[in-house]
């Protein structure tokens, strides 16, 4: 059995060298189907069910043996063969039984209307919310995992407006959350948390807001395969040039994820090799907190013109971190529109330099 | 005596959907589909840099969000026309094309397999949905080991997808004026390796699988008929004309095909909100929509609209393509609907492999495309399911309205005020109900149509009123 700590370092390194799969994977069937395999509930909310194609694309391990092998996935409604009341019949067993349960929630959780922008079934005639089941099963679970921004902290349906009143599954519950962020959620963060889950018996340590500090420990522009072109000063002016996305909106600089070491889908591409903008899809705050997507973050007021660009690079996470934060939603929930005035034509921010 | 039987949850669909029926003489006489999810993505976009359309409309389905990505694509280029490079059309096309092979083969795996087939007995397969598997137990065991392989290499497509997206799903690389990835030799040896594994696994195990089905299930050739009138917008354009598309957009009534122009189609749009959680009002076009939702509301019983052609309801999706492209023209039925969309997937892999050979790896891949100060776009695509319409407006460089009207908003719609049923409603019509407590009948119907609640519903608002409806 693999030590927890060498687990930790097979996760940040899956992607380079080694595979999960493997190395890991015999372990974890040992751990995991002991006299029985971790019982796993998957509800769905308001979501795209982008996070759980996001999963079926695991290559370490493959699909079919988490699905097999791993886990005693008691529900999941895209991939279940009950429907309807027996479909509910697993769902209030699962409440029922909840300490037993590693709950997933994909999706955020609607509020308006007291819950029913989005019902999740039916109870005695009656629809039942996503905002009561979410709460009746995870309450008492033995661990919740929420997958994708949406379930972490809202995600695009809270977006200003925010017309259902959406909030992430750790606003809703009174017990703490594993948040593994993303828009989708990468498999590689999902699998690896919830392997550490069923290994340990505990997440991979959190950082302050729940998120496994192995996947998304750093920024995706500390980690960036264009670092370089920052520091030389060799900008990308339009999406599909060649070079740093910095002046055409990168979020790299605010945004805690490994996509540059990890890459995506079989580890063969990520948004800044595609020759786009990190959108920050990872950020608590996406998307208002990183659109427009194409404008550049707010500038850095550098004393010289050859100030040491690591410096620079540095400066512009926390002051850019702390503008938007402060600047750019204030005038979101002002209902004043984005990035200057009315008429401002996009990429022409007065208020923003390189 | 008639009786009501309610699926609620109906399974193994995307998003969340309830469908009702009654039943009399063991035969389904009357339907009621509802989605069950608002999101509001539309009141969202208020107010937003056009730009951001591409990705944020995505983020409506995640089993198709390439083709909002297409389709938003579409309406903003409308806006402000520039000359996409050849590159830059075949690009998008092929992270199109990849989009509908990884939605088929999921939807036919996971969505439809535990329909027909007895899957292993461990979760999340157990409990089944029905008694009624009717493979013999050696062609049972032959399609369960296509599934556990099918679990395997439908990740395949979504590869290829993310080899000039950068990520799938939710795909950067879409723009108006092309695509963001240069087609390099590496890039397109890549995609092109993966659609020939899936060519293989389509022609040996996918086709198979399906003749497999239609044979121990042939009584699904005459269930689920439904409107027998189909629509398509059409796909995979090949230059800056609009209609310059490899399927062509078209209707099919009584069989009999007709092309349509991509404007006679936007033009003829309307929705109606009589059966719907909305403030009442007319049917309203598409880029004149102001909805307002109110739940409870008197016979409303879904979130979706009801969307119309000249008046009437239409079935979309694989079927309404390959009749009109003449490819196959069967049925309408369940079986039919399964088996278009098979007989599409290989079609798919096969255009795949074709533009590789097309593409210029040194040619340009995208045209410098800016917003229009205001200005009005349309874009029209078939999505997996069917025909896309994203309607933008832009007014002072910003998003004045969005409106989404999806394929599953046709298909699942509700009835309108002439009393006309949605095409899934409609197929309903008929179905035998052999255990009212699992029917099963139901969810086969219903999935032939690869229904999407996620996409279903969308909705545009004045934003002030959603403030007070809403807190």
């Amino acid at each position: 059995m693999l030590t927890r700590r060498e687990f930790l370092k097979l996760c940040v390194s899956t992607a380079v060298t080694w595979t999960l799969t493997d190395v890991l994977f015999e372990e974890l069937v040992k751990a995991a189907t002991g006299p029985v395999k971790p019982k796993v509930i998957w509800l769905q909310a308001s979501a795209c069910t982008g996070n759980t194609l996001s999963f079926t694309n695991t290559v370490n391990p493959y699909l079919s043996r988490v699905l097999l092998d791993l886990v005693d996935l008691r529900y999941h409604p895209n991939l279940s063969g009950v429907m309807g009341d027996a479909a509910m019949r697993q769902i209030e067993e699962a409440i029922a039984k909840a300490p037993e349960y590693v709950v997933v929630v994909e999706g955020a959780i609607p509020t308006g209307l007291n819950g029913l922008f989005g019902t999740i079934g039916e109870r005695n005639g009656k629809p039942v919310t996503m905002m009561q089941v979410v709460k009746e099963v995870g309450e008492r679970a033995k661990a919740v995992v929420a997958i994708g921004v949406c379930a972490t902290h809202g995600g695009p349906f809270a977006a200003y407006p925010n017309p259902t009143g959406c909030i992430g599954v750790s606003k809703l519950l009174k017990r703490p959350v594993i948040n593994c962020p993303g828009c989708p959620c990468h498999p590689d963060w999902f699998v690896g948390t919830l392997s550490s889950l069923l290994l340990y018996g505990e997440p991979p340590d959190l950082d302050h807001i729940n998120r496994p500090r192995v996947f998304y420990g750093q920024t995706v522009h500390d980690l960036c395969t264009r670092r370089s072109y920052f520091e030389n000063g060799l900008y990308a002016k339009y999406p599909g040039d060649f070079g740093c996305m910095y002046q055409i909106g990168c979020k790299g600089p605010i945004t805690y994820a490994d996509c540059p070491r990890r890459k995506w889908n079989e580890y063969v591409n990520w948004p800044v090799e595609d020759n786009t903008p990190c959108i920050g899809c990872a950020n608590p705050g996406f998307p208002d907190a990183s659109s427009p997507f194409f404008a550049h973050l707010p500038s850095v007021k550098a004393p010289n013109l050859y100030v040491n660009a690591n410096t620079l690079g540095v400066a512009a996470g926390a002051v850019t971190a702390a503008a938007i934060g402060a600047h750019a939603i204030g005038q979101i929930k002002s209902g004043r529109g984005f990035g200057g005035s009315h008429k401002d034509k996009p990429g022409d921010r007065k208020d923003g330099g390189q | 005596m008639p009786q009501r039987i309610v699926v609620d949850p109906l399974t193994r669909v995307e998003g969340h959907m309830r469908v009702e029926v009654q039943v009399d003489g063991g035969k389904v006489t009357d339907a009621w589909v509802s989605s069950l999810l608002f999101r509001g993505v539309e009141i969202i976009l208020q107010g937003r840099d056009p730009r951001d359309a591409v990705y944020l409309t995505q983020r409506i389905c995640g089993f198709c969000p390439g083709s909002h990505a297409i389709a938003s694509a579409y309406a903003l280029w409308a806006t402000n026309p520039v000359d996409v490079p050849k590159n830059g059309q075949l690009v998008r096309n092929m992270m199109l094309a990849a989009d509908y092979l990884m939605d088929h083969l999921r939807h036919f795996y996971f969505l439809v397999f535990p329909d027909f087939v007895k899957l292993p007995e461990v979760a999340p397969f157990v409990p089944y949905g029905t008694d009624d598997f009717r493979l013999p137990a050696k062609e049972n065991a032959v399609l369960v080991e296509h599934y556990l392989e099918a679990l395997d290499q439908q990740r395949r497509a979504d590869t290829m997808v993310a080899v000039f997206s950068g990520k799938s799903p939710h795909l950067h690389g879409v723009f108006p004026g092309g695509a963001s990835q240069p087609p390099t030799a590496d890039r397109v040896l890549r995609y092109q390796a993966h659609a020939a594994e899936l060519l293989k696994f389509i022609e040996t195990r996918m086709i198979p699988d399906m003749e497999t089905i239609a044979k121990y299930y042939p009584d699904y050739f005459r269930i689920g008929k439904g409107l027998g009138r189909f629509l398509s917008f059409g796909l995979y354009q090949k230059s800056d004309r609009a209609e310059d598309r490899i399927f062509r957009p078209g209707r099919v009534v009584d069989g009999k095909v007709s092309f349509l122009t991509l404007e006679e189609l936007s033009n003829g749009v309307t929705e109606a909100v009589d059966y719907s959680w909305y403030e009442q009002r007319e049917p309203q076009k598409p880029h004149d929509e102001r909805t307002v939702p109110q739940r409870p509301k008197g016979r409303a019983y879904s979130w979706a609209k009801a969307p119309r052609w000249n008046g009437e309801a239409y079935e979309h999706g694989p079927l309404a393509r390959m009749w009109v492209m003449g490819e196959y023209q069967k049925g309408p039925s369940t079986m039919d609907r399964l088996t278009a969309r098979v007989l599409e997937t290989k079609k798919m892999a096969e255009l795949a492999l074709e533009w590789v050979k097309e593409i210029d790896p040194t040619g340009p891949h995208i045209a410098r495309w800016e917003v229009p100060d205001s200005a009005r776009g349309v874009g029209l695509v078939d999505a997996v399911r069917g025909g896309l319409g994203h309607w933008v407006t832009i007014e002072g460089y910003k998003i004045d309205r969005y409106q989404v009207i999806t394929p599953t908003t046709w298909n699942g719609s509700p009835r309108d005020a002439k009393g006309q049923r949605g095409a899934i409603e409609e197929a309903l019509l008929g179905a035998p109900i052999e255990n009212p407590d699992r029917p099963v009948e139901i969810a086969r119907v219903v999935h032939s149509f690869d229904p999407c609640n996620d996409c279903a519903v969308q909705v545009i608002t004045p934003d002030e009123r959603v403030r007070q409806f809403v807190i």
